[in-house]
């Protein structure tokens, strides 16, 4: 096929290492997710239901993970969502299993928004992307010509661009990886200069990994796999019925296909626009009031939570305790992990959500009358600076334990 | 020998089966008037306060915890409306009964304060005929279905059945074993003193009121029938059947009529149809209805021009593993149901066993109506507020008596004497005034409750009158 589009197809190789190394990142995150089960996704823990219907009032989000509270009903998603990832590890990628993966990744990381950072949008704007690419039993050719690999690939420019723009200026290192990530971002249409743009992208997201943020580099890096091509093979491409349809109009088409072709590429420009917008800090606002029409269909990219959100410079420590008897009920730390530290960045900036947090803590230890939250700021570098630790009082809330009497039961006459 | 005692017929199921698809309908056409007040973030409880209560927080679940955004509210009950004409027409039924059996129960648990009798009634049936073959007939599966149906038309044994007519059982052997007070046993006033709840009684019930013979004759014949209806059920004669089921409708009518118990009476009337034996069916006018709902699929196959593709069946290797799963699982929902029902009549308390909870199935029940006494609460709600330009509004939706759910929100709140309800009431109708009159909004309002408690003797208590909630701007 010698027609200028079939540049754009995506090799067979690159797409199954693409697809795998999603599977596999999307089952890491799942199983790192586990751990805090309790604690970050169940109404046991520090969002609660409730609070996450405040924080989600004025927005149109609907997610069967908030079904109900309870620990286990989490838990056996998790472990649905993951063993629909280890079929599409091991080749099983229909477009039903895709679709379920999409979507199950996208409600597990919707169940706490507070914990999300830019790779999670990503991550399942990836996948989303994937479900429009031929399943491995579909595939005739040694490279696939799709809407959606065209829509894929201008995620990729988007996302590395976005990443890109995202590290600033002000560091050598910012500059060299902004170079190393925006000529890849821009040259891997170039058919001839793929295979060491893609090389050169994929060393220059190990430094990104290395020195800024592993979880978007992995995610990054999986995504530039796909222009990795297999050797050997005879070239051949392989073009999806809409596809078929322009190269060839007397080709019969399906109205469904044809909207389809449209709406894809459409959706996907659209959310790689509002990513890019949303990592320049003077165009961020512009980007959320954009974000809101994809939110609902779980669309919404951005990256600016991976860049920001939170003060890496000092280390602080929630503690919420019983102000009667001084007892330690929970004990949080941005020490613990990137996703903790997002967390308490966040949530102190919502003092409803606070109060609310540590009244579920009071509900769940079980202990009656005041609980206090308090806030205590360490300088990363202590001992150069001299300054002490600073301890606030944050929040506090009067727990009244009174189990409601279920009052649905019997007949209401 | 067991065909007459526990046998049900395809064709009665099949009936049944329409009439619940019908009854369903009719719940989602009746809530769909309310339903931003009552289920969505723009009514009188939003998920973020409903959802904070302890007790309903935790243990209990519900599709629509999943948003209360109008919109996908909306979008809920319209898919519930196509499940429930599925149903009606017997398209994919085991599948469509299961989805709205969950659908169901999580749009009672959405807003519990609105659940009535009736409700827990249907919600109850409608997991049992997860378990029956009511598609066999007058559907759109069995044009379909590559097997013939039976000779005889009966359904084949299963737990599932006989989970159905224990149910039906249970619902009027417990209403008996319930009524233990003097107004059941010793004054026989218990019906008079229940057409004197003015916010339900009916203009027939109202008439009825002057005939005070009659409700002592009512009392005993309402309690004598509930006992006697498990034993009835469960006789092998087809004529005692038939006759019993008459009775039910009978009984069911007569509560139609006097006092307004929304859907209960017609779950009541309609539930038992699945019983009817084959005998009914012989009829020259019942093999008339007979004919006409088994042509019903086909016409409606050959108006809509489309063929249905064919109902979901298990591969045949694994048929009887799904077989042994399905009995199981009715197996042992059957036995939680009558030990655990047995129990919380016996000890008076909700009986609380981790691994067998009910509430979670959403099968627990206790059909204690008007038992062990009638609880006499005349109920008159005012809800009256002051604008800050002085003008004095009376909320309109709180008459003494609507047709909407509106009164057992109120009835679950005057249960409960810590209850929030008069108060998430008296906000939410305040706020919507306010939205709509911003340049007068509400400066003071408050929530005044009037009732009568039940005295002895056919005698009435005086009113006395309560202030519930405030509100002040």
């Amino acid at each position: 096929m010698n027609h200028p589009l079939s540049q754009l197809a995506i090799p067979k190789t690159g797409l199954l290492l693409f697809r795998s190394s999603l599977a596999a990142i999307c089952l890491l995150d799942c199983f790192l997710r586990l751990r805090d089960l309790t604690l970050m996704y169940s109404d046991f823990g520090l969002l609660p239901r409730s609070s996450l219907h405040l924080l989600l009032s004025d927005q149109h989000v609907f997610n069967p993970t908030l079904t109900s509270g309870h620990p286990s009903f989490i838990g056996l998603l998790l472990l649905v969502v993951m063993g629909l990832a280890l079929a599409v590890l091991f080749g099983r990628d229909s477009t039903w299993i895709l679709v379920c993966l999409w979507l199950g990744m996208a409600f597990i990381q919707e169940r706490n928004p507070l914990v999300n950072e830019g790779s999670d949008h990503l991550l399942r704007m990836f996948l989303f992307g994937s479900i429009f690419l031929p399943s491995k039993p579909d595939f005739q050719g040694s490279r696939y010509l799709a809407f959606g690999t065209f829509g894929l690939q201008t995620h990729i420019m988007f996302s590395l661009t976005a990443a890109a723009v995202g590290l600033g200026f002000e560091e050598p290192l910012s500059k060299i990886l902004l170079v190393f990530l925006l000529v890849p971002a821009l040259g891997l249409w170039i058919p001839n200069v793929r295979r060491p743009l893609a090389i050169a992208a994929l060393v220059a997201l190990g430094l990104y990994g290395a020195y800024f943020d592993m979880y978007l580099a992995a995610v990054l890096a999986a995504a530039v796999l796909v222009y990795l091509p297999g050797q050997g093979e005879p070239d051949r491409v392989h073009c999806s019925p809409a596809v078929q349809s322009i190269l060839e109009p007397s080709q019969p088409v399906t109205l469904g296909t044809k909207i389809f072709s449209v709406v894809l590429p459409v959706v996907l420009l659209w959310s790689g626009l509002v990513m890019v917008l949303s990592s320049i800090p003077q165009t961020r606002d512009t980007a959320s009031s954009f974000n809101g029409a994809l939110r609902a269909l779980y669309l919404d990219s951005r990256l600016e939570a991976s860049q920001g959100d939170s003060e890496e410079e000092t280390s602080e420590t929630l503690t919420v305790v019983s102000g009667d008897t001084g007892e330690v009920l929970l004990t949080l730390s941005s020490d613990e992990g990137r996703r903790t530290r997002l967390f308490l960045a966040r949530i102190l900036k919502h003092p409803e959500l606070l109060n609310r947090m540590i009244m579920n803590v009071g509900f769940a230890a079980e202990r009656p009358g005041r609980i206090e939250a308090w806030l205590e700021t360490t300088p990363e570098d202590q001992g150069a600076s001299g300054q002490e630790p600073q301890k606030l009082l944050v929040g506090s809330t009067n727990v009244v334990l009174s189990k409601r009497p279920h009052e649905s039961e019997g007949v209401g006459i | 020998m067991w065909k007459e005692w526990l046998g049900l017929d395809l064709r009665s199921l099949g009936l049944l089966r329409i009439c619940y698809g019908f009854l369903i309908l009719a719940d989602l056409f009746h809530r769909s008037f309310t339903f931003r007040a009552h289920y969505t973030r723009d009514g009188v409880m939003p998920l973020s306060d409903f959802l904070v209560q302890q007790d309903l927080a935790w243990r209990l679940w519900s599709v629509f915890y999943a948003s209360d955004s109008p919109v996908f509210v909306a979008a809920l009950l319209l898919f519930m409306g196509l499940l429930a004409l599925m149903l009606l027409v017997g398209h994919r039924t085991t599948l469509v009964t299961i989805a709205l059996f969950i659908l169901l129960s999580s749009l009672q648990m959405r807003l519990p304060y609105l659940v009535h009798g009736g409700d827990n009634y249907l919600r109850v049936i409608l997991f049992w005929c997860c378990f029956l073959p009511w598609g066999k007939r007058f559907s759109i599966d069995s044009l379909r279905s590559s097997q013939e149906p039976p000779k005889d038309h009966q359904a084949p044994f299963s737990i599932g059945g006989v989970g159905y007519i224990c149910q039906i059982g249970i619902l009027y052997g417990f209403g008996a074993l319930y009524k233990v007070g003097p107004f059941w046993t010793v004054e026989h006033s218990a019906v008079y003193y229940a057409l004197h709840i003015e916010h339900l009684t009916l203009g027939f019930g109202q008439w009825l009121v002057g005939f005070e013979p009659l409700f002592r004759f009512a009392a005993s014949a309402t309690w004598i029938f509930e006992a006697s209806v498990p034993l009835l059920l469960l006789l092998p004669f087809p004529w005692v059947r038939m006759l019993t089921i008459f009775g039910i409708a009978t009984f069911h009518l007569g509560l139609a009529l006097t006092l307004d118990l929304q859907l209960f009476p017609w779950v009541g009337i309609l539930t038992p149809l699945g019983l009817l034996p084959a005998l009914f069916w012989r009829a020259s006018k019942t093999k008339k209805l007979d004919r006409a709902l088994t042509e019903a699929p086909k016409r409606l196959e050959r108006f809509l021009g489309v063929k249905a593709g064919l109902p979901f069946r298990m591969s045949e290797r694994y048929q009887w593993a799904g077989v042994w799963f399905r009995e199981l699982l009715a197996l042992v929902a059957l036995v939680a149901v009558l030990f655990l029902t047995v129990v919380e009549w016996k000890t008076g308390a909700p009986p609380n066993y981790p691994f067998l909870d009910l509430r979670t199935a959403r099968l627990h029940q206790k059909w204690s109506l008007y038992a062990p006494n009638v609880n006499l609460r005349s109920l008159k709600h005012e809800v009256k507020g002051q604008t800050v330009n002085g003008h004095t509004v009376v909320f309109d939706e709180l008459g003494e008596r609507d047709w909407s759910r509106w009164h057992y929100f109120r009835e679950h709140s005057h249960k409960n004497p810590d209850s929030i309800q008069f108060q998430v009431y008296l906000n939410y109708v305040v706020n919507r005034w306010n939205l709509s009159n911003p340049e007068d909004p509400i400066a003071f309002a408050v929530y005044r409750l009037e009732f009568r408690d039940t005295q002895s003797e056919f005698r009435l208590g005086s009113p006395t009158s309560t202030v519930k909630a405030t509100y002040f701007r």
